[in-house]
């Protein structure tokens, strides 16, 4: 077991602050540290521990017994499970609160844009993630959309969602390349009562949580997870994710098949969208009629709110 | 150089307010008289300005002072025909709002005329004297951020029809009263007419032109109560493959003042332009306006972004007095212009069709 699942079960959370370089350097962590402390996480709350589980962030082969979790977006040549690991990122739960529990009222605009770094993920990857984000926090499906796109690196987006709302999705890997720090990003909902965003208002870029300014460098942190303090928060999400899918499947195989299907489903329709975005794109023409029913499951697959909740219960 | 004679016509314009302080502070302008489009606009005016007359009949103003040379058409879009033939044939240079016209024979009408009159018609497109655009351009000529990929862009702001009716009368804001689409009870003439900055800027800083666009409006409107669109989202491509996203919607709320003052914005932030540019080496973002300061005090006790000084209007003013001494055109004029509302034209067009257009 790691040195951090080991804290873990000690209920040491943020005890791990030195073992952070301990940690595997790549953009995730090793599927060895990713699994123990998601067995970690699973044993601490009495969380039957699925042992034919296995959970990598990278690239993958699997034996036909064992089921491999991974993050969704990514292009993986076995049978995986795709898991939708940036829902567990507090501000996309609490932008999806906001409008499940009507705290903002009936959206009619959405502007969702990221860039990311050329040498980090894909155009697709980025777009698959916008569109899972829109269509889950909105729980609404894209119906249609217009896209124009420039060499595969950027894309930019007009779609309308069944609610009827507007939305811009501007996507696009056009950072330099060791560009280090976050994806800049920005996700905003304009209603007639109210505006949602996870971005401060007058600004353009992220806020970060820590600033160090030192003589030749500038190094920022944002930690929003105690209890896992020391991975990468994307690791965290990942974690978490699957976390929440051990809890609702419950050690049941039925519960299991029916919860992958889903996610799988989703994994497609989120493809789909993408596919049909470039075509869109390079045959400058609008794609309609996006919303069949049986493509726009699992808008809701997991309850984020109810995790939060039982998050900050234990 | 001479101080030009000025005079502002109508006074119903959202810049107006504006106007005031330039014209009076403007050491190349001598500001002799104004007309206001009614008795209630006639009122604010002589609250806010004192020793400038104050006509009710736009002959009248113009007999009156024969020693005019130039007027700010600080009027509702469907004024603006009317009152350049009333300029051109005394010979009088105009500063016309944003918008001439979206009646493209009307356009065209209005460049025969002005060239005939052989006058300067300079449209009041603020943005070329920001600081910041200036910035930018220089930037992305220099090669900083390389070939370009995407030009995206917002002008959001509030609505302004509840101190300026007309602009959100369609007959008066577009011209005509044309539905957006089959079966939307909303027609032509909201939050696009008000926001041509954003599809200047994008001619001007790429030299290239609209190929394509596709515009969307929301199923319905953030305000319920007005007739005209107020959420819109522009996509689509310029000639030279630059791909490009526009915002131009009037998507912060406001208090709905008859008089725009403190207290006017709802959400903190009433007023947007924001400049991003993909490249092939990097990516360059602005806000166009600022820095600002924050307060939550009087009259509503919100969170107000409160903007610091704008001073488009010094080089703006500037560029219009040489051209009236130096007899030339300035680089915002109604040729130059053209393109542009027709390409918000296509945009409508694309609303209403619900397929992109080519230009």
């Amino acid at each position: 077991m790691s040195t951090l699942a080991t804290l873990l079960m000690q209920n040491e959370p943020g005890a791990v602050v030195p073992e952070r370089h301990a940690l595997c350097e790549s953009e995730w962590p090793c599927e060895r540290e990713l699994t123990d402390v998601f067995r970690a996480l699973c044993e601490k709350y009495s969380v039957a521990i699925p042992q034919h589980w296995r959970l990598t962030g990278g690239s993958c082969s699997c034996g036909s017994d064992e089921i491999l979790l991974v993050p969704a977006g990514g292009a993986y040549r076995c049978d995986v499970v795709p898991l939708l690991y940036w829902r567990q990122e507090r501000r996309f739960m609490e932008l999806q609160k906001l409008v499940s529990t009507r705290t903002i009222e009936d959206v009619v605009m959405c502007r969702f844009s990221c860039t990311g770094s050329r040498s980090g993920e894909s155009l697709s990857q980025i777009m698959f993630r916008e569109y899972d984000l829109l269509e889950w926090i909105t729980n609404s499906a894209i119906t249609d959309l217009y896209a124009t796109m420039y060499d595969g690196v950027f894309a930019n987006v007009v779609a309308t969602i069944t609610s009827g709302a507007v939305c811009s999705i501007e996507v696009g890997s056009t950072l330099p390349r060791g560009h280090k720090s976050e994806n800049l990003d920005r996700h905003e909902l304009i209603a007639r009562r109210g505006v949602a965003s996870d971005r401060v208002v007058d600004t353009q870029i992220p806020q970060q949580s820590i600033y160090l300014y030192k003589e030749s460098s500038r190094e920022t942190w944002t930690d929003c997870d105690a209890e896992l303090f020391g991975l990468p928060m994307n690791a965290i999400y990942l974690i978490r994710a699957a976390f929440e899918l051990a809890k609702r499947v419950n050690n049941d195989r039925s519960l299991e098949k029916m919860e992958i299907a889903k996610l799988r489903n989703r994994a497609r329709r989120l493809d789909q969208l993408v596919t049909v975005t470039c075509t869109a794109a390079r045959n400058g023409e609008r794609a309609a009629n996006l919303d069949r029913k049986e493509d726009c499951e699992l808008f809701a697959n997991t309850n984020p709110c109810k995790g939060q909740q039982e998050r900050s219960n234990v | 150089m001479k101080p030009v004679k000025i005079a502002m016509m109508s006074l119903t314009h959202g810049h107006t307010r504006k106007y005031y302080q330039t014209l009076t502070d403007s050491p190349k302008l001598d500001w002799v008289a104004a007309c206001a489009e009614n008795d209630q606009v006639k009122e604010i005016f002589d609250r806010s300005v004192s020793g400038v007359p104050c006509y009710r009949s736009e002959e009248e103003m113009f007999d009156r002072h024969p020693e005019i040379e130039a007027v700010v058409l600080a009027s509702g879009n469907s004024e603006h025909m009317r009152q350049v033939r009333l300029c051109t044939e005394r010979g009088i240079h105009i500063l016309s709002m944003k918008i001439p016209t979206f009646d493209m024979a009307e356009y065209d009408e209005m460049i025969r005329l002005v060239d005939e009159a052989q006058t300067v018609f300079q449209i009041e497109l603020e943005m070329h004297y920001n600081p910041v655009i200036h910035r930018m351009k220089s930037l992305l000529q220099a090669g900083e951020v390389g070939r370009l990929y995407a030009f995206n862009a917002t002008n959001i702001t509030l609505s302004p029809v509840w101190a300026f009716p007309w602009q959100g009368v369609p007959e008066l804001s577009y011209g005509k009263r044309v539905s957006l689409r089959e079966g939307d009870p909303r027609f032509r003439g909201g939050a696009l007419c008000d926001h041509p900055h954003i599809f200047d800027m994008i001619r001007w800083m790429t030299g290239s032109d609209f190929e394509q666009v596709y515009a969307k409006v929301s199923s319905r409107n953030i305000r319920s109560e007005i007739p005209v669109e107020d959420v819109l989202l522009v996509n689509g491509r310029m000639k030279d493959g630059t791909s490009f996203l526009l915002d131009p919607s009037w998507s912060r709320l406001e208090e709905r003042l008859t008089v725009p003052g403190p207290g006017w914005e709802v959400f903190p932030k009433r007023m947007e332009v924001n400049i991003a540019l993909h490249g092939e080496k990097g990516v360059l973002m602005a806000d166009c306006f600022g820095p600002n300061v924050y307060h939550n005090g009087v009259p509503n006790d919100r969170y107000t972004v409160q903007y610091t000084y704008f001073d488009e209007w010094i080089g703006l003013i500037d560029e219009f007095v040489n051209c009236i001494r130096r007899h030339e055109q300035p680089k915002i004029n109604l040729k130059w212009h053209r393109r542009t509302i027709e390409a918000m034209n296509a945009c409508y067009d694309s609303v209403r069709d619900g397929c992109p257009i080519h230009l």
